[in-house]
């Protein structure tokens, strides 16, 4: 089973054929249900574990170490006629964001395509400006991680000076 | 004629310290700056006028003016703690966690010794003794050796009914499952919101949506969190699978798991829909036996009962029991409640989400059964 570094989850319109699952930008079929599966627990981990970091009516970003999920709700509608959604997971990039975004956006326009889901060009500029609250977050990540273990130690250190000072007060009291 | 003394019980003045050491301890947990002060120092005010009370000690104003004093020490003592913890917390936060981590024990500690203090200082004040450093500092040393011969655990114990205060903390996470269009987004809405708009988009990457507390007739709920997830049946193997042993593994009796199928493609003998139920069921009874300890029930929920004219008819008649009767005869129920530990541990739901009422209805119906 290959990696995954990038992949698409669009639900069926007509709730009986299969859903369309593409991995690293190949098609997988029932036959791989492995893969097919492995792609949806990754999308559920982002979005459960994650942090939303963008919302609007028809897009949700979620953020989970580096990866990212984009959660779209196309024009298109269902057999039930609710509207369709199309779900892509990526890993954010180390450098160079603004090309990273370019190539998201693009991929996304060309899935659309090829899963005849109806993504119009505003939709497109809410997911780019959904896109730009991810700048910048993988530098937050490494720095939130050094806070953190600064806190811990300072957590650390604040109960013992704490635990030192009662020693004290009670010393002096005991006195 | 003579009046006759009360006799003080040591057990009842601890009583009373305690309480409201314990109480002072929670009252400081309260979020805002200024109202914890104020709340503590009612509740070591109100330790004091219960203590003088036991001692038969009026609370003159000279003695209020006392108290107050002590008051405005321990403000300024606190105020100065707030302002040097809030300036760590910029530098360090971890030294300002463990300031607030501290703060409520430490104050319920602080209340306790005043209380023990109190002990000594109302027998002086009503022999009409001098209080000053000295007697302080024996009434603090009696304090001390009282805290390490106390029995704590069973002192406690006692004091709080800690069965009814699980009782109030309990509160669940939703997590709902199904196949699609069963209403799992529609009821983790109505969870969240107590509102339905009915235009809900299709989920595709799972929900987990911020839960609240309300009141449904004579339930109060308290929900923690919703997931909604999907109906895919892609999403059963990996996604849902994951959540639900996690969540059962974590806390069986704190995760609610609601399976919802459609009443009309049940009774209609949908193939797909029966198709599906048969696996998602099967799949539930496997995860049930990977957990190391199972929840006391699940749900199966039947919903979008509106849609059929039986429901409307029963209702109607208030024999809606028969009408769920016919559910838990349908063959894949049947089959898929065995699979999950039977009827004791599976429960079912009837009901529909089409307005308000009528979830209100059904969800009332779900959480009334759960067991206390």
């Amino acid at each position: 089973m290959n990696t995954i570094e990038n992949g698409f989850w669009a639900q069926s319109l007509d709730y009986v054929s299969p859903d369309l699952i593409w991995v690293n930008e190949v098609p997988i079929t029932e036959k791989d249900e492995l893969q097919r599966e492995a792609l949806v627990t990754h999308v559920s981990d982002v979005s459960v574990r994650g942090s939303k970091v963008f919302s609007s009516r028809s897009v949700r970003i979620y953020l989970h170490h580096d990866r990212v999920v984009i959660d779209i709700t196309t024009s298109t509608e269902d057999a039930d006629h609710r509207k369709a959604g199309v779900v892509y997971l990526v890993v954010l990039p180390k450098n160079d964001f603004a090309f990273w975004m370019e190539g998201v956006l693009e991929r996304i326009s060309n899935f659309a395509k090829e899963s005849q889901r109806e993504i119009p060009t505003d939709l497109l500029d809410t997911i780019r400006a959904g896109l730009l609250a991810l700048k910048g977050k993988r530098l937050t990540i490494s720095t939130a991680q050094l806070l953190q273990q600064l806190d811990q130690v300072s957590f650390l250190a604040g109960v013992a000076l704490g635990a030192a000072g009662g020693f004290s007060l009670a010393r002096w009291f005991l006195r | 004629m003579l009046m006759e003394t009360p006799t003080l019980s040591d057990e009842k003045l601890n009583r009373i310290i305690l309480t409201w050491s314990v109480a002072s301890g929670v009252a400081d947990i309260t979020p805002i700056i200024g109202a914890d002060l104020a709340a503590v120092a009612i509740c070591q005010f109100k330790m004091f006028s219960a203590l003088a009370r036991e001692y038969g000690v009026t609370v003159t104003k000279e003695r209020f003016i006392e108290l107050l004093s002590t008051l405005v020490a321990g403000t300024g003592g606190w105020a100065a703690t707030i302002f040097g913890a809030s300036t760590l917390i910029q530098v360090f936060p971890g030294i300002g966690s463990a300031l607030l981590w501290w703060q409520p024990p430490a104050i319920a500690a602080f209340t306790w010794a005043m209380g023990q203090v109190l002990k000594s200082y109302f027998p002086l004040v009503k022999e009409g003794k001098t209080w000053d450093k000295n007697s302080m500092k024996s009434a603090m040393k009696e304090a001390l050796r009282r805290a390490k011969s106390i029995d704590w655990k069973k002192e406690l114990g006692n004091l709080i009914n800690w069965e009814k205060l699980i009782l109030v903390w309990k509160s669940k996470s939703v997590i709902a499952l199904g196949e699609e269009g069963a209403g799992k987004t529609t009821l983790s809405q109505f969870l969240q919101k107590g509102s339905i708009d009915g235009k809900y988009m299709r989920t595709t990457a799972p929900q987990k949506l911020e839960g609240r507390q309300f009141q449904l007739k004579n339930l109060n709920l308290k929900i923690k969190q919703i997931l909604d997830f999907p109906g895919s049946n892609i999403a059963v193997g990996g996604a849902w699978k994951d959540s639900v042993v996690e969540s059962w593994n974590d806390n069986p009796d704190a995760n609610l798991v609601l399976y919802l199928v459609r009443a009309h493609f049940l009774k209609r003998q949908n193939r797909q829909t029966i198709h599906r139920v048969e696996n998602d069921l099967k799949h539930i009874g496997h995860w049930l036996s990977l957990v190391r300890r199972k929840p006391a029930c699940f749900f199966i929920v039947v919903t979008h009962c509106d849609l059929d004219q039986d429901y409307r008819d029963f209702k109607e008649q208030e024999r809606l029991g028969e009408y769920e009767d016919a559910f838990r005869k349908i063959p894949v129920i049947m089959n898929g409640v065995l699979a999950c530990g039977g009827w004791n541990r599976v429960k079912i739901a009837v009901g529909s989400l089409k307005t308000e009422e009528s979830a209100a209805e059904l969800v009332v119906q779900i959480f009334s059964q759960l067991p206390l």
